[in-house]
C-alpha cells in the first residue's frame, strides 16, 4: 500500500525541485523593477520639464 | 489511540504542543507588526495584517513540508511530528486571515462582488510580472481548507488511509501554487533581495531535506535479501536487532519489520494502519508494537491492536537457524497469529 504513494511522492518532488526553483529565478528576472542602491541626484544634471519620462 | 471519536483527544503532549505553537505565532506576529509599523509608518493596519499573517503562514507552511523528511531523517524531530496536524490546521487560519483581510482591501470597493472581482479583475495568463497570483493563492487556500478540514480520524477511517493521503498530497500542489504566489505577486514589488533569497531558501530547504530523505528511503527498499530457501529468504542476523527494536528489511516491494523481545522474534508489517507511520521505528511497550508517530499499539503475535482497538496489520512466518533469521515473503492476513520464533541463549545475549 505505502510503496505507491512513495513513488507517487518522488515523482512529486523530482518535477518540484524543477519547476519551482525556475519559476523563482524567471519571476525575478523577468519583473519589471530590479533592485538598485541609491544614487545622489546628480547637481549637474539639467531639471527636466514636469511631467518629462526620463 | 482512540475508539471513539472526539473533536480533540487532548492529551499533555497535544497541549504542550499547542500552547508552544500559539505562542510562536502570537510572538511572531507581535513582532512583524511591530517591526513593519516602525519602519513603514505609512503602512496601514490592514497592510500590516495582510504582510504578517500571509509570511506566517507561509512560513508555517515550510516548517509542515519539512517535519516529515526531518523525522525520516533523525528520529529526534519526531515530538514535532506528533500534532503535525494542529499545525496544518494554524496555517489555513492565518491564509484565511490573510486572505479576507486582502479581499476587502483590494476587491470589496468596486460595483463587483468580492469574489468575482478577485478571480476575474486580472486576466493577464500570459505575463509573467502581471500574472493573476491573487488566483493562485486563493485556490491554494481552498486545497488548505480542505486538509485542514478533514485533518480528523474520522475522515481517515471514513475516506479510507490511501484516499485521506492522497487527498493531502495535494499540500505539494499548495505549495506550489503559493510559491507562485509569492513570486508573481510579493516579488514583483518588493524589489530587496531579503524577500528573493528568503524565498529561495525556504524552497531550498524544502527539496534538499525531501530528496535527501526519498534517497534514505530508496536505499533501504533497494536492499536485496539473502536467496530463497523452503520458500523462505534471509532476512538478517538476530544480534543486529536491538531488543525491544526492530529492523526493517524490503520483501517484494513492501516493507516488513522484525521485532526482538523477551527471547523472541515476529515479523509484521512495518506500515501503521493510522496514517502510515514507519512502526518498525517504533519500540515495544507494554508488550505491544508501538508507532513512533502517534502511539498506535499492535501485538507482536498477531499485528491485532489489544482490545477495544479494532486495528490489524499483516503477519510473517519467521524461522531462526543459526542466529539467522530467515522470513516468509508471504503476508499473512491482517491480524492473523503466528507463533513467535525462538531465540536460543547465546543469541539472546548477543
Amino acid at each position: 500500500m505505502i510503496q505507491p504513494l512513495r513513488k507517487i511522492h518522488r515523482r512529486i518532488f523530482f518535477v518540484l525541485a524543477l519547476v519551482l526553483p525556475a519559476l523563482l529565478l524567471n519571476g525575478i528576472v523577468f519583473r519589471y523593477s530590479w533592485p538598485t542602491a541609491n544614487r545622489s541626484p546628480n547637481a549637474a544634471a539639467r531639471p527636466q520639464p514636469s511631467g518629462a519620462t526620463p | 489511540m482512540s475508539h471513539q471519536y472526539h473533536a480533540i483527544a487532548w492529551n499533555r503532549r497535544k497541549r504542550v504542543y499547542d500552547i508552544v505553537l500559539v505562542s510562536l505565532v502570537t510572538l511572531y506576529l507581535t513582532l512583524f507588526i511591530g517591526v513593519s509599523a516602525f519602519l513603514f509608518p505609512y503602512a496601514t493596519a490592514k497592510t500590516l495584517t495582510i504582510r504578517a499573517a500571509g509570511s506566517a503562514a507561509f512560513l508555517l507552511l515550510h516548517i509542515v513540508l519539512c517535519i516529515g523528511p526531518l523525522c525520516r531523517l533523525d528520529t529526534k524531530f519526531l515530538p514535532l511530528l506528533y500534532n503535525r496536524r494542529h499545525l496544518g490546521v494554524v496555517t489555513f487560519l492565518l491564509g484565511a486571515i490573510h486572505s479576507v483581510v486582502a479581499i476587502r482591501q483590494f476587491h470589496s470597493l468596486g460595483d463587483k462582488d468580492p469574489l468575482v472581482s478577485l478571480l476575474t479583475s486580472n486576466q493577464h495568463f500570459g505575463s509573467l510580472p502581471d500574472f493573476p497570483f491573487q488566483q493562485l493563492g486563493f485556490l491554494a487556500l481552498m486545497i488548505l481548507f480542505l486538509m485542514a478540514a478533514t485533518s480528523h480520524d474520522f475522515w481517515l477511517r471514513n475516506l479510507t488511509p490511501p484516499v485521506w493521503k492522497t487527498l493531502h498530497m495535494l499540500v505539494y500542489v499548495a505549495y506550489a501554487m503559493l510559491v507562485a504566489h509569492v513570486t508573481l505577486g510579493l516579488l514583483q514589488s518588493e524589489t530587496n533581495p531579503l524577500f528573493a533569497v528568503g524565498a529561495g531558501v525556504g524552497l531550498l530547504t524544502v527539496i534538499t531535506l525531501h530528496v535527501a530523505a526519498a534517497r534514505r528511503e530508496a536505499k533501504v527498499d533497494s536492499k536485496k535479501l539473502g536467496p530463497a530457501a523452503d520458500g523462505l529468504v534471509y532476512a538478517c542476523a538476530v544480534s543486529k536487532i536491538p531488543e525491544r527494536c526492530a529492523t526493517v528489511v524490503s520483501v517484494n516491494g513492501e516493507r516488513v519489520a522484525i521485532f526482538k523481545y523477551d527471547g523472541k522474534i515476529s515479523a509484521i508489517s512495518n506500515v501503521c494502519r493510522h496514517q502510515n507511520g514507519p512502526l518498525g521505528e517504533g519500540r515495544i511497550i507494554d508488550g505491544c508494537v508501538t508507532c513512533p508517530w502517534h502511539g498506535y499499539q499492535y501485538l507482536p503475535q498477531d499485528g491485532a491492536s489489544p482490545p477495544p482497538f479494532t486495528e490489524k496489520i499483516s503477519t510473517f512466518q519467521t524461522r531462526i537457524v543459526d542466529g539467522r533469521i530467515w522470513i516468509d515473503p508471504r503476508p499473512n492476513p491482517p491480524g492473523t497469529r503466528v507463533e513467535p520464533s525462538l531465540i536460543g541463549d547465546s543469541e539472546v545475549m548477543a
